[in-house]
């Protein structure tokens, strides 16, 4: 028989751990409509950097499809082979001693479904498929989650990790100081890949990874030839300026899917508290009611016995 | 040599461009996307003409424009669109991306409409850059400071003209 004081105290907990779920669930609904509204603004940040690179043909494929058509676009990422002769091939057999980046788009904060996870999950999976040139790969974690998750396993890969992101909603100098440290850091990366969840409704986030292309990439870029007078110069400052842009998108579809995930994560939290609390209360009553009776029969008893 | 050769390869490049050109169906079109940190002004819509001030010089865009790069200085972006509308759009920094498909993308860090600027307090702002620019320490503040006084110079030009 479980004693009646512990079931009136664990009722008592899940019944302010509901409370708690269900404030955050309408915090992080207030904090995502903020987060989404401010998404529609930074999608073409997104879009134009990816679409120099399809001109310049740093990557291939089409990249402004509509939104819901998310599946083609899985396939922009990496360059197919193409016929011998062409520019392309060169890079894509360099492709395997490039210096790559890998920057995972996470926040501090957990208690969001597998948002964070479902980064380190990919970075994890493409780090081991490219392990034999892992030399020349480096991380860079946005967030804590990311690099509690990741530097267990890279701890030697490790470049750079920031946090303190995503407790205000992210803004362009917050991306602008990542572009920096990263920047700073020393790493003469050639390509880097943004790993981020990629936000298409409430309910529906997709990993996504955008690549980003450090200035001697674009400069050798295939389809470079057509761009008309321009400079080393001006090519630095555009590449540093594409990584800002890239991070600042990044920052917000993250910022977006982790507030909805957050949402959708909370509902089921005070859903499922509900039902324990449904459960726990059949089972106080019942206990209750064992009590008494069987209170009243020791009375009874008792009483019968001094007769 | 070399130059000869690139050259030769621009020159067919761009051949390949226009061939390009003639086979999309809306070949002399110019889709112009421009958003800033704040806003986005422009979603892929057609216009006519786009002036944008570039580390370079100020230039103009309009359809069929060569494909090039170009990172923007602070100043005034003026769109010109299809029904003869000009907008005039201040920036800050960002940059500019003539594809060659045609297709112009202008990012801004920040952007507002001409008419949005005050010119007090960009006068105001400009003699606190300037104070800052005489006493900045090391090097790093002094390029930021001296930054903060060319847009804030651009913003008075902007609004007073």
């Amino acid at each position: 028989m479980v004693q009646l004081k512990q079931l009136s105290i664990r009722l008592k907990s899940v019944k302010n751990i509901q409370k708690i779920t269900k404030t955050m669930k309408m915090v992080s609904a207030s904090k995502f409509t903020k987060a989404e509204r401010e998404l529609q603004a930074a999608r073409p940040f997104g879009y134009a950097p990816r679409k120099f690179y399809e001109s310049s043909h740093l990557v291939l494929g089409p990249v402004d499809l509509p939104s819901g058509d998310h599946k083609a676009k899985k396939t922009e990422k990496k360059p197919p082979p193409t016929e011998p002769g062409s520019p392309q091939t060169a890079t894509t057999d360099k492709d395997k001693k490039l210096k790559r980046i890998y920057i995972a788009m996470t926040s501090d904060r957990g208690l969001c479904g597998g948002v964070h996870t479902g980064v380190a999950r990919r970075i994890k999976r493409d780090f081991t498929n490219r392990a034999a040139d892992g030399e020349s790969h480096k991380l860079v974690c946005v967030g804590d989650k990311s690099r509690s998750i990741l530097r267990r396993i890279y701890s030697q890969s490790m470049l750079v990790s920031i946090k303190d992101v995503g407790r205000l909603s992210p803004g362009f100098a917050d991306a602008s100081v990542i572009a920096t440290v990263i920047t700073q850091a020393g790493y003469p990366y050639d390509m880097g890949e943004i790993y981020y969840n990629k936000y298409y409704s409430p309910v529906k986030y997709e990993l996504d990874v955008v690549p980003v292309f450090a200035k001697e990439k674009i400069e050798t870029a295939p389809n470079m030839m057509a761009f008309d007078g321009v400079d080393a110069e001006a090519i630095e400052s555009y590449a540093e300026w594409t990584l800002v842009a890239l991070l600042y998108y990044a920052l917000k579809e993250g910022a977006a899917s982790e507030q909805s995930s957050r949402m959708s994560a909370m509902d089921n939290a005070t859903k499922n508290a509900d039902e324990m609390i449904r459960k726990l209360t059949l089972l106080f009553n019942r206990t209750r009611q064992a009590v008494i009776t069987r209170e009243l029969i020791e009375i009874i008893s008792g009483a019968a016995a001094l007769k | 040599m070399a130059l000869a050769f690139r050259g030769a390869l621009r020159s067919v490049a761009r051949r390949l461009q226009v061939r390009s050109y003639a086979d999309a169906p809306k070949g002399d079109e110019m889709a112009l996307t421009f958003a800033a940190g704040n806003k986005v002004f422009y979603d892929k819509k057609v216009v006519k003409q786009i002036d944008v001030p570039s580390m370079s010089g100020a230039f103009g865009i309009l359809p069929k424009h060569v494909p090039t790069l170009a990172v923007l200085r602070p100043g005034i972006v003026t769109v010109t669109e299809n029904d003869g509308k000009i907008s005039k759009i201040f920036v800050s920094s960002g940059t500019v991306t003539v594809n060659d498909d045609s297709s112009v993308q202008v990012l801004a860090e920040e952007a507002h409409p001409l008419e949005n600027l005050d010119r007090s307090a960009a006068q105001e702002a400009l003699s606190k850059a300037q104070s800052e620019l005489n006493s900045a320490g090391n090097e790093k503040a002094k390029a930021q400071a001296a930054i903060a006084v060319e847009v804030a110079e651009e913003i008075v030009k902007a609004a007073s003209g």
